[in-house]
C-alpha cells in the first residue's frame, strides 16, 4: 500500500500546502465549467428544468466510491488509513434539514458560492457574507442550544457496507445503479413535457448552456 | 413640439450641460411653480433627528468631566448639570432619550427596508452594461443603499474636485450639475449612515455596560470620535440650511417639502431635467395637445427644440456591436468525471476529500483570536481549531478554498463570464436577490455546521466513502431542497 501517500511517507508541510492550492484551483474550475457559478443553474434543478447539479453529483459518487474500492482492491490505497466523515445521525439530519432550506432561498452552496463570487457575481458575494455570518452563528450563538443535536446519534466512523452487513463492491454496484436510474430519470424530464411548476413561470422552461 | 417624444425631450435635455440662462419673467414664472421635494415621513424623521441630536450634544457634552475627553467650559456643565438637580438624572435622562432615538430610527429603518424590498419598479442600473469604473462602483451602491439619488457617481467626484479647488482658489470651472442631492450632501450622507450604528451601538454597551471591559473601554472614545465625525458635518450642514442665503429654500423645503421650480433648475439641473421628463410624460397622457411651451420656459422651449433638429432622429437606438456569448458550460457527465478523477487523486495523496464551508468557520476563528483569544480558546466549538498546537490557518482546507477562487476566476475570465452582474429571477429586484442571497447563506452556514460539512466536504466526501451519516444528509438535504424550493418559486421561476 503506497497510499495515502502523504500518510506513508513524510512531506514539508509548505508542499502540501501547494499542492493543497493546486488541487483547489482545479475544483474551483471544474465548478465553474460546470455552470455552477449561476444561482439560477443550480436552482433550476429544484424545478425539474436543468438536472445539471444531480448529473454532477452523482457521477462524481460513482466515479469516486469505484475508482476507491478499484484503488484498494490492486492494492495501493489502504482505506483504514483515509477520512471518512463520522456519523451523527442527528447532527447530519437536522444539518441536512437547515442547509436544504438555505438552497431554495439563496440558490447556491458554501463552494460554489465562492466560485460565483470568483467570478464577479454580487448575489455570490452576498451569499459568502450570509454564510460566514451562519458559520459563526453556530459557535457564537447557537451551540449551547445545538450541542445535543450536534453529537446526537453518534456513531462513529461507519460506512453503508458496514451498516447494512453487505460487501462493498454490492453497495458501490447498487450506489451506481441508483445514479443510472437518476440520470434515466433526469433525461425523461429535462426533455419531456412533464412541468409541475408550469403555471408559475414567468419565462420558458429552458436549460441554461452558457 | 407635438411630435416630440418623451424620449427625445430627455436626450436633448441631457445636450445641457449647465442651466441655459432665462429672462427675469421667466424666471419669475419659474419661481412661482413649486415641486415637491420631501414626504412627510422624511420631514418628521429630520425634525425629531434634529431636535433628539440637540438634546443630546447638550446633555452628551455636559456629561464629559474626565480630564482627558472633557471640552465643554465649566460654566455650561455647571448650567446643564443645574437644570438636573443630579448627574444621575442627567445620565438617565441621555440614556433613555437614546433609547427612544434608536427604537425610532429601528421602526423606520424596518419599515424603509420593507418598503426598499417591494419598491421594484425603482429604476435599476445595469451593472454589467458599462465598462466604465464609475459606473459599475454606482451600481454596486445603488444595490446595497436602494436609491440611485444617493449613490456617488462620476459627476459627483468631479464636483467635489471643483468645489475643493474652487475653495482654494486655483479653479473656477463651474460646478457640473447635480442630481437631487449634491456630492457634499451625498458624502455626508455615507458618513452619517455608517456613523450612526456606531453611535447607537457603542452608546447601548456604555449605558447597559455589556460585553467585557476592554470592550466598554473602548467604546468611549470610538462613541466620541463618531459623534464628532458628524458633528463637524452637522455645522456645515446647519449653516447652508439655516443661514446661508441661496440654500435657503432648501430650508423651508424641509417644513413645506416643496420647493421652487426655479431653486431646483439652478442647484440640482440633474433632478430638474428627471422631473421635467416625468412631468412632460404623463401630461402627454392626459393632453395629447400639450406644447412644449408648456412645460419649458419660451427661451429654453426654444432651445431645445433646436437642439431635438440638430440631432435629427432619436428615437432610433444606434446598432450596437454584438457581444461575444461565453463559452458553453461542459457536459455534466464530463464534469462530474473529472470531479470523480479529483477526488480520487486527493484521497491517494492526503487521503481526505475536497471541502468548503470549514474555510468560513477558520478564517472567522483567526480573526476571533485577534481580537480575544482567551474567548476562543476555551469555547467548547472553536477551540477545536487549537487542539495539538494546529492553527486555525494551517491547514489544507484554507489553501484549497483559495486556489478554488483562484480557479474559478480563472475558468470564468476564460470563459467570458468573469463580470459584475446579479444572478437572479425575472420577477425580482436586485436588492430583493441580494438579500435572499445573504440569507440563503446564513443558513446554509449554519446547516454546514450542524451537519460537520457542506455538499462538498459532508455529501461528496462523505457520498464517495460511503458513510452512513453523509448519504442521510444528501437525501434529506436535497429533498428539504425542493421543498424549499416549492416555497420560494416566486423568487427564480
Amino acid at each position: 500500500m503506497i497510499a495515502p501517500i502523504f500518510k506513508q511517507i513524510s512531506v514539508s508541510i509548505e508542499f502540501q500546502y501547494f499542492l493543497a492550492i493546486l488541487i483547489g484551483i482545479a475544483f474551483g474550475y471544474i465548478l465553474e465549467r460546470a455552470g455552477f457559478g449561476n444561482a439560477r443553474k443550480i436552482a433550476a434543478e429544484f424545478y425539474f428544468d436543468d438536472f445539471t447539479m444531480i448529473k454532477v453529483f452523482f457521477t462524481t459518487l460513482i466515479v469516486g466510491s469505484a475508482g476507491l474500492l478499484f484503488l484498494n482492491w490492486f492494492g495501493w490505497l489502504d482505506l483504514d488509513k483515509i477520512f471518512i466523515p463520522r456519523t451523527y445521525i442527528w447532527g447530519q439530519f437536522v444539518g441536512g434539514i437547515v442547509l436544504g432550506a438555505g438552497f431554495g432561498v439563496g440558490g447556491y452552496c458554501p463552494g460554489t458560492s465562492m466560485v460565483s463570487a470568483a467570478s464577479g457575481k454580487l448575489d455570490g458575494m452576498a451569499f459568502v457574507a450570509g454564510a460566514f455570518v451562519g458559520t459563526m452563528s453556530f459557535g457564537d450563538i447557537f451551540y449551547d442550544w445545538l450541542k445535543d443535536i450536534y453529537m446526537g446519534g453518534a456513531m462513529g466512523r461507519i460506512t453503508l457496507p458496514e451498516f447494512l452487513g453487505l460487501n462493498p463492491g454490492v453497495v458501490v454496484f447498487l450506489v451506481i445503479l441508483m445514479a443510472l436510474g437518476t440520470f434515466w430519470i433526469a433525461e425523461k424530464i429535462e426533455n419531456g413535457k412533464w412541468d409541475p411548476y408550469k403555471k408559475f413561470r414567468k419565462e420558458p422552461r429552458k436549460i441554461i448552456e452558457r | 413640439m407635438t411630435n416630440i417624444t418623451v424620449c427625445q425631450l430627455e436626450k436633448a435635455l441631457n445636450y445641457f450641460d449647465h442651466p441655459p440662462e432665462l429672462t427675469a419673467s421667466e424666471k419669475d414664472v419659474m419661481r412661482q411653480r413649486k415641486m415637491k421635494k420631501h414626504d412627510v415621513a422624511i420631514i418628521l424623521v429630520h425634525w425629531f433627528n434634529a431636535i433628539t441630536w440637540i438634546f443630546m450634544l447638550i446633555t452628551g457634552a455636559a456629561l464629559i468631566v474626565s480630564g482627558l475627553y472633557k471640552f465643554a467650559p465649566d460654566f455650561f456643565i455647571n448650567i446643564v448639570r443645574g437644570m438636573f438637580e443630579t448627574p444621575g438624572n442627567l445620565i438617565e435622562f441621555h440614556i433613555w432619550l437614546g433609547v427612544i432615538w434608536i427604537v425610532v430610527f429601528m421602526a423606520y429603518t424596518i419599515f424603509g427596508y420593507r418598503k426598499y424590498l417591494r419598491k421594484q419598479s425603482l429604476k435599476e442600473i445595469p451593472i454589467n452594461k458599462s465598462k466604465d469604473i464609475f459606473d459599475k462602483l454606482k451600481a454596486v451602491q445603488c444595490v446595497l443603499f436602494g436609491n440611485p439619488a444617493l449613490c456617488l457617481d462620476k459627476k459627483d467626484f468631479l464636483w467635489l474636485k471643483i468645489r475643493l479647488l474652487g475653495i482654494l482658489g486655483l479653479s473656477d470651472e463651474p460646478l457640473p450639475p447635480q442630481g437631487s442631492f449634491n456630492a457634499g450632501q451625498k458624502l455626508y450622507g455615507l458618513l452619517v449612515a455608517l456613523m450612526t450604528p456606531v453611535i447607537m451601538l457603542t452608546g447601548v454597551i456604555m449605558a447597559f455596560h455589556i460585553g467585557p471591559l476592554w470592550l466598554i473601554q473602548w467604546s468611549i472614545p470610538i462613541h466620541f470620535t463618531a459623534v464628532g465625525l458628524v458633528v463637524s458635518g452637522l455645522l456645515i450642514h446647519v449653516y447652508m440650511g439655516a443661514v446661508f442665503p441661496e440654500e435657503k429654500p432648501a430650508f423651508f423645503s424641509m417644513i413645506t417639502g416643496n420647493v421652487s421650480e426655479l431653486f431646483l433648475y439652478k442647484h440640482h439641473f440633474e433632478y430638474w431635467k428627471e422631473r421635467i421628463v416625468k412631468q412632460c410624460e404623463w401630461r402627454k397622457k392626459t393632453d395629447p395637445d400639450v406644447t412644449l411651451t408648456d412645460i419649458l420656459p419660451n427661451s429654453l422651449a426654444e432651445k431645445v427644440l433646436k437642439k431635438v433638429e440638430e440631432l435629427g432622429d432619436l428615437g432610433k437606438e444606434s446598432e450596437k456591436p454584438k457581444e461575444i456569448q461565453p463559452e458553453k458550460f461542459w457536459n455534466p457527465y464530463f464534469a462530474g468525471f473529472m470531479l470523480g478523477l479529483l477526488f480520487l487523486f486527493t484521497y491517494f495523496v492526503y487521503g481526505r476529500g475536497l471541502g468548503a464551508s470549514s474555510f468560513l468557520s477558520r478564517t472567522g476563528t483567526y480573526l476571533w483570536n485577534l481580537v480575544a483569544p482567551e474567548y476562543v480558546h476555551s469555547h467548547p466549538y472553536w477551540s477545536r481549531y487549537f487542539h495539538n498546537g494546529h492553527t486555525p490557518l494551517g491547514n489544507f482546507m484554507i489553501f484549497e478554498v483559495l486556489g478554488v477562487i483562484i480557479g474559478a476566476y480563472w475558468s470564468s475570465k476564460k470563459a467570458r463570464r468573469a463580470k459584475i452582474e446579479i444572478h437572479k429571477g425575472p420577477g425580482i429586484s436586485n436588492k430583493v436577490r441580494i438579500f435572499m442571497a445573504f440569507a440563503g447563506g446564513i443558513l446554509m452556514g449554519l446547516g454546514a455546521r450542524i451537519a460537520r460539512g457542506c455538499t462538498s466536504g459532508q455529501g461528496l466526501t462523505g457520498g464517495i466513502t460511503l458513510s452512513v451519516g453523509a448519504w442521510l444528509f444528501v437525501f434529506v438535504a436535497i429533498g428539504i431542497g425542493y421543498f424549499s424550493a416549492y416555497i420560494f418559486r416566486r423568487y427564480w421561476l
